[in-house]
């Protein structure tokens, strides 16, 4: 065979380029070898995967389906209306089996709400609530009370033990059944003790895994402000039933769990639902009939996934301070329960200003939640710790959402610009180690360094 | 400090609502008339009793389960929960009535809690195929 002396002369200019180019990848490369899994985190991996990806034999949904990871485990109608017509969500307008009394397309796409039929399914006509999708987030901290689990918006949304890991199998009845007759093995599968062991360790892992000591140190004096107002037992008096801005009670100093308490939410004046002429039963809450009481949330994750209260029935986190103002809550059994102990018999009155306080206080939480999770998944995908989510880019991807809740919940009531900017920045910085592939690992880092910065603004801790 | 006592008092009053409150069922039983009889040994251990239906009293409305090789007895109440799981031939669930307990049926009972035990909540039994 001849040579072709063009060729020889070119291929040393191919060994530089190679010989360049590899080390590039090499320096691109695991940064640290991925850390091998522990028996626990592989089980929240087999759980992760369920949770997004398992049908259960039913209609298309899954877990993630109202839990998205890109919308804080949690949808909304402003999240639902980015979804496409063909998304599993909408299976009540593309299934005729679920046509009839399986969703309310018009509340759901209109207020985010979804079916459910917690006082049975005898008369799906007549006996339904409608209710918004809560987040899984900081789950391994507002589930536990001294009755046992308490899970969904009443508290009872599990069945059999109630736990967190049984609360599965009522989802899959309730929701991802084929047709309105839910046999098991027909309309759906029920998940095996594995699957529920895997999805009870992905959902615990999520979010929180702490509660916050509070007081923290803010340097915002409205923030700080709220915080005082929040903590004041004779004034705010939010910290008896969210002790430390979470789920669980404080009762003459002890904790008294993740407890359930009539708000008085049902009786509250023009509801947005109430303005378009759908038949919405009354939701009566915990039990069978039930007993029009409903489970804390915690407040943390507040900030980034409204709207409020079990039927979505506020949009605005200020909106939802001030509901304690309201002769609907004053009136309620646990604003009566507030006014018997107030010296004054006032359950609770709080001025505009201090009601925006409250609700600034909650913002700032919020972004430093979001920072700290952001943290958390940046650092997981350059191999520093578990990747709850597994790969990098997924990583950065869920990241990123958290730095725009973080900028989103500030911006929205003109809090630390400063804090906005570095946001902002962190924010570009981790799409722009998304993107990147030679220039991954800098940029990622360069985005830590900014929320860092970011939250330097908010709090001096 | 008539004040502080006031307080003191509600908060007791608090903590008995809480703990009335965790003394109720939690879990929505709701969805569990759709699981089949047997399908979660590790979650229904605690909670329920499954066995076989060995006695049917129908004039005390007291129903007896062999578990285990013992013996236990449940009474029936106007609200006790009678439901038929036809998971078996791919049915669904039907509501049933105290004649439906009949011996050698395979059935599983949530009591009404530690204070009564022996008082049915609800009775599942499993409808072998036609």
């Amino acid at each position: 065979m001849a040579s072709n002396p063009a060729r020889s002369r070119k291929l040393p200019w191919i060994l530089y380029l190679v010989g360049a180019v590899v080390p590039l990848f090499a320096l691109n490369g695991c940064e640290q070898p991925p850390p091998e899994l522990t028996p626990e985190q592989q089980l929240i991996t087999e759980g992760r995967e369920i949770f997004f990806d398992e049908t259960f034999d039913g209609n298309g949904r899954t877990c993630g389906t109202c839990h998205r990871a890109e919308n804080n485990f949690a949808i909304d109608a402003a999240f639902i209306a980015t979804l496409p017509d063909d998304d599993p969500l909408f299976v009540a307008e593309t299934q005729p089996d679920l046509g009839a009394n399986f969703e309310n397309p018009r509340l759901m796409r209109q207020f985010g709400l979804i079916l459910e039929n917690l006082d049975g399914f005898s008369d799906l006509e007549n006996i339904f609530t409608q209710r918004g999708v809560p987040h899984t987030l900081g789950l391994s901290k507002s589930v536990d009370s001294p009755g046992g689990p308490r899970t969904g918006w009443s508290g009872d949304g599990a069945p059999l033990d109630g736990s967190l890991r049984a609360f599965a199998v009522g989802a899959v009845i309730q929701h991802f059944t084929l047709t309105t007759n839910r046999v098991p093995g027909v309309d759906f599968r029920l998940p095996t003790e594995e699957e529920l062991d895997a999805l009870e360790a992905f959902q615990l892992a999520l979010g929180r895994q702490e509660d916050l000591d509070l007081p923290l140190e803010l340097k915002g004096s409205v923030a700080q402000r709220g915080q005082e107002i929040f903590l004041d037992n004779t004034l705010g008096k939010c910290n008896i039933c969210h002790r430390n801005a979470g789920a669980n009670a404080t009762v003459g100093g002890q904790d008294g769990g993740n407890a359930n308490f009539n708000t008085g939410v049902e009786n509250l004046i023009d509801q947005p639902i109430d303005q378009i002429g759908e038949r919405v039963p009354p939701d009566d809450g915990f039990g069978v009939p039930g007993d029009g009481t409903f489970n804390t949330p915690p407040l943390v994750e507040a900030a980034d996934t409204g709207p409020f209260f079990h039927n979505n029935s506020i949009e605005t986190v200020e909106g939802s301070v001030a509901f304690y103002n309201s002769d609907a809550f004053n009136n309620s059994p646990s604003g009566q329960f507030l006014a018997s102990i107030d010296p004054n018999g006032v359950g609770i009155d709080l001025e505009a200003t201090q009601v925006v306080a409250v609700a600034a206080f909650l913002r700032v939480i919020n972004a430093l939640e979001n920072i700290r999770v952001s943290v958390e998944l940046i650092e997981g995908g350059l191999g520093r710790r578990f990747a709850l989510f597994g790969d990098f880019d997924e990583q950065l991807r869920i990241a990123a959402f958290e730095i725009e809740d973080a900028v989103m919940v500030l911006t929205g009531a003109g809090l630390h610009p400063e804090a906005v900017a570095h946001l902002k920045r962190a924010g570009r910085l981790a799409d722009k180690a998304r993107r990147s592939f030679f220039r991954k690992k800098q940029f990622a880092n360069r985005s830590l360094q900014a929320l860092e910065d970011a939250k330097g603004e908010l709090t001096n801790s | 400090m008539k004040c502080n006592r006031r307080i003191r008092t509600g908060f007791e009053i608090l903590a008995v609502i809480l703990v009335l409150f965790a003394t109720l069922a939690s879990a929505q039983e709701m969805t569990e008339r759709h699981i089949p009889v047997g399908a979660y040994p590790s979650l229904a251990s605690k909670y329920l009793t499954a066995g076989t239906i060995v006695d049917v009293d129908d004039d005390a409305k007291i129903l007896t389960i062999e578990v285990n090789g013992g013996e236990r007895d449940f009474r029936l109440t106007n609200s006790t929960k009678i439901w038929l799981d036809r998971s078996q031939f791919g049915q669904t669930t039907l509501d049933g009535e105290f004649p439906d307990l009949a011996t050698g049926l395979k059935a599983e009972v949530r009591s009404l809690g530690p204070a009564h035990s022996d008082v049915a909540y609800w009775v599942k039994v499993q409808i072998p195929p036609p």
